[in-house]
Parts: C-alpha cells; sequence; structure tokens
C-alpha cells in the first residue's frame, strides 16, 4: 500500500542525519501478522513494508529508546500517534526526541475476519469500499466492512495530527459519533451475579503473559504494580480472586488516560473483550466529568483533578 | 452459625483526621451499633487505593466504607475531593464486575459526628443484611 513510500521516507531521514534511527514494520512469519522492525541504516530500508496488516501500534517502543541519545523515526498511524501523545503528555517521551511519519490511515485489516473471508490470505489491496483479497485460495472481493478491525469502523482519526511528515494526502475525518457502546449497555442489563459469572468466566482464561499492558501507550509507568514483589499485589496463581484484581487494576491504572485504540484487545492471545472494560471507565469518566473524547489525551488526566462541583453521591 | 444469620462484615478504611475521630467520639458518648465494622485507619480518605477495597471484598467483606473529612475540610486541603472523583467512578467499575455497588460506601464524617458513623454503619449493616453475604458459597466453605 505504501510500502514504497516508507522506504524512501526511512532511506531520506537516515542519509540526511535527521534521525539515528527508523521505527517501522517488516513482514513477520505471515504477512499479515507484521513484525515491528527498527533500522539504523539507509541500506535496511528496503526490509520495512506499510500495508493492510499493518496494525500494531508502535509508540510505545519509543519508550525502548528514552535513554539512547538521537532522534528516532516512527511510523504512526491517527490511533497510534493517540499514543504518542499519551506518552508526551505523561513526560515519558520528548518531542524533540521523536521524528513522525504519519500514515493517513485508509483502515487496517482484522487479520481474524480475513482469514476467515479468504484462508491462507496473504495480501489485501483497497478499492474504494471494498477489499481485495489475495492468496492460496485465490481472489475474493469483500467488503471493508466486513473486514477492517472493529477500531477502523468508528475511528475519529485517520491522520495523525502532530506529524512531521505524511506519507500521503489527509484523510478526512470520519467523525462517526461514538455511540453507546452496545456490549457495555448489555452487561449492564444484567444483575449483579450475572455479571460476576461473566466476568469470572472471561478472567479465567487469562494466562497474564502481560500482553496487553506491554502493547498499551497509557500503561507506560517504569515500574508496575504488577511487577512488584513487596508489597506483592498480583500473586502469582491465577485463580479468581487474582485475576479479577489484575483486571480490575490494570483497567482502572488507564482509566482516564486510555486513548481507545484497542491495542490491548487485539494482541490478547485468549480473546478477553477488555475493551469492555476500558469502554465502560471511558463512558463514566465523560459522563461523570462532563467531558467529550476523553480518550484524547489532555495536560492533566481527568483522574489527577477535581471540581469542587463534581457530583455528589456521598454525603 | 448459618450464613443467614451471619453479622455482615464491614471493613472501614477511616481518615485519621475526621471520620477516625468521628469513630471514637460515637465510642466514648456509649453510642451503641452493630459490632459489623472492622475499622482501618488511614492518613486520609485520599490514601485508599482501590485496590484495598478489592481486597478487601476478595477477603470477606460483605461491604465496604470509605470515610473521611466533608469537602472542603481535608486536612490536606484537597485529598477527599480527588478521594471522590476516583469513587465515583469506582464504585460503578466494581459493580459492572459483579460486585453490586449497595456494598460499597463513601461518607464524609467529620470528628464531632459520632451519631453520623453510628447510624451510617446501622443502615450499611441492615442493607447488607439484606443483601446476604457477598459470596455465600465461599463463607460457608470457610465456616466449615
Ligand atoms: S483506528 Fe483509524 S488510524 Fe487506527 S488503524 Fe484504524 S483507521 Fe487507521
Ligand atoms: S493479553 Fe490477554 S491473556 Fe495476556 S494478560 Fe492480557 S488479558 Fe491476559
Ligand atoms: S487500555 Fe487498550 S485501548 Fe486503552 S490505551 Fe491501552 S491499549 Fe489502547
Ligand atoms: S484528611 Fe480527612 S479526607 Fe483528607
Amino acid at each position: 500500500m505504501r510500502s514504497e513510500a516508507v522506504r524512501a521516507a526511512a532511506r531520506r531521514l537516515l542519509e540526511e542525519g535527521k534521525v539515528v534511527r527508523f521505527l517501522g514494520h517488516a513482514p513477520g512469519f505471515d504477512p499479515t501478522s507484521p513484525f515491528p522492525q527498527l533500522i539504523t541504516r539507509a541500506e535496511e530500508a528496503e526490509r520495512l513494508v506499510l500495508d493492510h496488516f499493518c496494525a500494531p501500534n508502535l509508540a510505545k517502543y519509543l519508550l525502548d529508546y528514552e535513554t539512547q541519545e538521537g532522534v528516532t523515526a516512527v511510523v504512526l498511524k491517527g490511533c497510534d500517534a493517540l499514543g504518542l501523545a499519551r506518552l508526551l503528555a505523561d513526560h515519558r517521551v520528548a518531542r524533540d526526541r521523536v521524528w513522525v511519519v504519519g500514515l493517513p490511515c485508509p483502515g487496517m485489516l482484522d487479520r481474524d475476519k480475513a482469514a476467515a473471508l479468504l484462508p491462507g490470505v496473504q495480501e489485501a489491496r483497497a478499492e474504494g469500499d471494498e477489499f481485495v483479497l489475495t492468496g492460496a485460495g485465490g481472489e475474493r472481493r469483500v467488503a471493508a466492512g466486513q473486514v477492517l478491525l472493529d477500531r477502523c469502523l468508528v475511528c475519529a482519526v485517520p491522520t495523525p495530527d502532530d506529524a512531521d511528515e505524511l506519507l500521503g494526502e489527509p484523510v478526512p475525518g470520519r467523525p462517526v459519533p461514538r455511540e453507546e457502546d452496545a456490549a457495555v449497555a448489555a452487561l449492564e442489563a444484567m444483575t449483579s451475579a450475572e455479571r460476576k459469572a461473566y466476568w469470572t468466566e472471561q478472567f479465567s482464561r487469562c494466562i497474564r503473559c502481560m500482553a496487553c499492558r506491554n502493547v498499551c501507550p497509557a500503561c507506560n509507568c517504569r515500574s508496575c504494580c504488577f511487577d512488584s514483589e513487596e508489597p506483592r499485589w498480583l500473586s502469582r496463581v491465577t485463580d479468581g480472586p487474582a485475576q479479577e484484581m489484575f483486571h480490575f487494576v490494570r483497567a482502572l491504572h488507564v482509566a482516564g488516560r486510555c486513548v481507545d485504540c484497542h491495542e490491548c484487545e487485539r494482541v490478547c492471545p485468549m480473546d478477553i473483550p477488555l475493551m469492555k472494560l476500558n469502554h465502560k471507565l471511558l463512558q463514566d469518566v465523560e459522563e461523570l466529568f462532563e467531558l467529550e473524547r476523553a480518550f484524547v489525551p489532555r495536560e492533566v488526566e481527568p483522574l489527577g483533578i477535581y471540581r469542587p462541583d463534581d457530583p455528589e453521591e456521598f454525603a | 452459625m448459618s450464613v443467614a444469620e451471619r453479622e455482615p462484615k464491614i471493613v472501614g478504611f477511616l481518615c485519621n483526621w475526621c471520620s477516625y475521630a468521628g469513630a471514637d467520639l460515637a465510642g466514648t458518648s456509649r453510642t451503641s451499633y452493630p459490632t459489623s465494622v472492622r475499622v482501618i485507619r488511614v492518613p486520609c480518605s485520599g490514601r485508599v487505593n482501590p485496590q484495598f477495597v478489592l481486597r478487601a471484598f476478595q477477603l470477606g467483606a460483605d461491604g465496604v466504607l470509605v470515610a473521611g473529612c466533608h469537602p472542603g475540610d481535608c486536612h490536606y486541603s484537597t485529598g477527599n475531593y480527588f478521594t471522590r472523583r476516583r469513587f465515583l467512578l469506582v464504585k460503578r467499575f466494581l459493580d459492572y464486575l459483579g460486585i453490586d455497588q449497595r456494598r460499597f460506601r463513601l461518607r464524609w464524617i467529620s470528628a464531632s459526628e459520632g451519631p453520623k458513623f453510628a447510624e451510617t454503619i446501622r443502615e450499611m449493616t441492615e442493607e447488607l443484611r439484606q443483601l446476604g453475604p457477598r459470596d455465600a458459597a465461599a463463607v460457608e466453605a470457610h465456616a466449615e
């Protein structure tokens, strides 16, 4: 899709010495699952790809170079750029140490949806409102809505607004008003006991791989309570209470700071519906504290301030 | 004792400057109230990490109370405003995870409000009695 453009940008930036390293994507074991790729020499630019399967958000990797010299270039989509905004607002990354190569994003594909529509899918190209999938199983034309990631279906910010350069023309915002999240509403309609049973079942599958934490731009503490030995917040066993504690804490620690990028849920190998937790908190933050688009990082996070006239339910 | 007649267990996180003194006043004035509450003194209601609350529930509390100075009266000026924001959210989130929000209370109780402390415990105990033990199965298992 934009592989040539990203290679050219990497070559130019590294040759000119504008940046000392470039973070992009490269083919993984499977073309529908690209890896993050760091390169430091212009010759390595050939390795990079940028296609409709480049869902991984690279912003969090900037923390790996926090203590190293020089500017890091990074390829970011609209949603990824909110992740960078999070890191900037949290003072974890300095803006002048980053060169943002923004992708005005046409939407990324959900590899599971794509594989279900065309087993053995290897590539995808956009044609209007459709995608043409190709692979060992031949070719298949599908509607964008069938194959895009859930987050892309409601994406409000496809073009990074703080990019140093853009790979292509800005994609006009698709200001889809976020409807009351039906999944959250369905859970709210249950009884307390049903919700308890629902979450116990969901959490019981969690293998505590920490992928959700590791990928999350809001989970960016230098030391994490889950790794603490003393006090030990999280026992190593994965029984009901420990799983509940883990998920309660993970979601609450990003409450009011989550950028709604869906990365945690995308990377979860056990398909735990983490966005149902994040969306609940996001909705409540907006409603209780009268905020709009609370997923866009702001200077002070909603739980880091108060208003004397906040709702008084406690008296 | 069967589950039904068991006294509810409340863990109360009381701020040192107001609510703990309020509870103390209830005691020294010989106000009677149910023996259901286990008090944990904290320097400020703002010290109460939501993780404490969940942990209390997980370790067998049927209800959790957080109490602090009235808004505007916090010993550290603004601690309780942050507490209020935080627990507006946490109360709903606990409920969303299946811990009925009636089991959690945040109350502003000053050092002179001994009767209010006693009343809060009475009310809460009554409500928890009606709700029943949080996890009846776990309580039975524990009792055996
Ligand atoms: S959420 Fe928006 S910016 Fe992110 S991948 Fe989807 S369309 Fe692109
Ligand atoms: S990514 Fe999924 S399985 Fe891994 S720790 Fe997070 S929720 Fe659990
Ligand atoms: S909690 Fe999930 S959706 Fe929110 S910022 Fe973190 S990775 Fe993104
Ligand atoms: S000192 Fe009592 S609430 Fe802060």
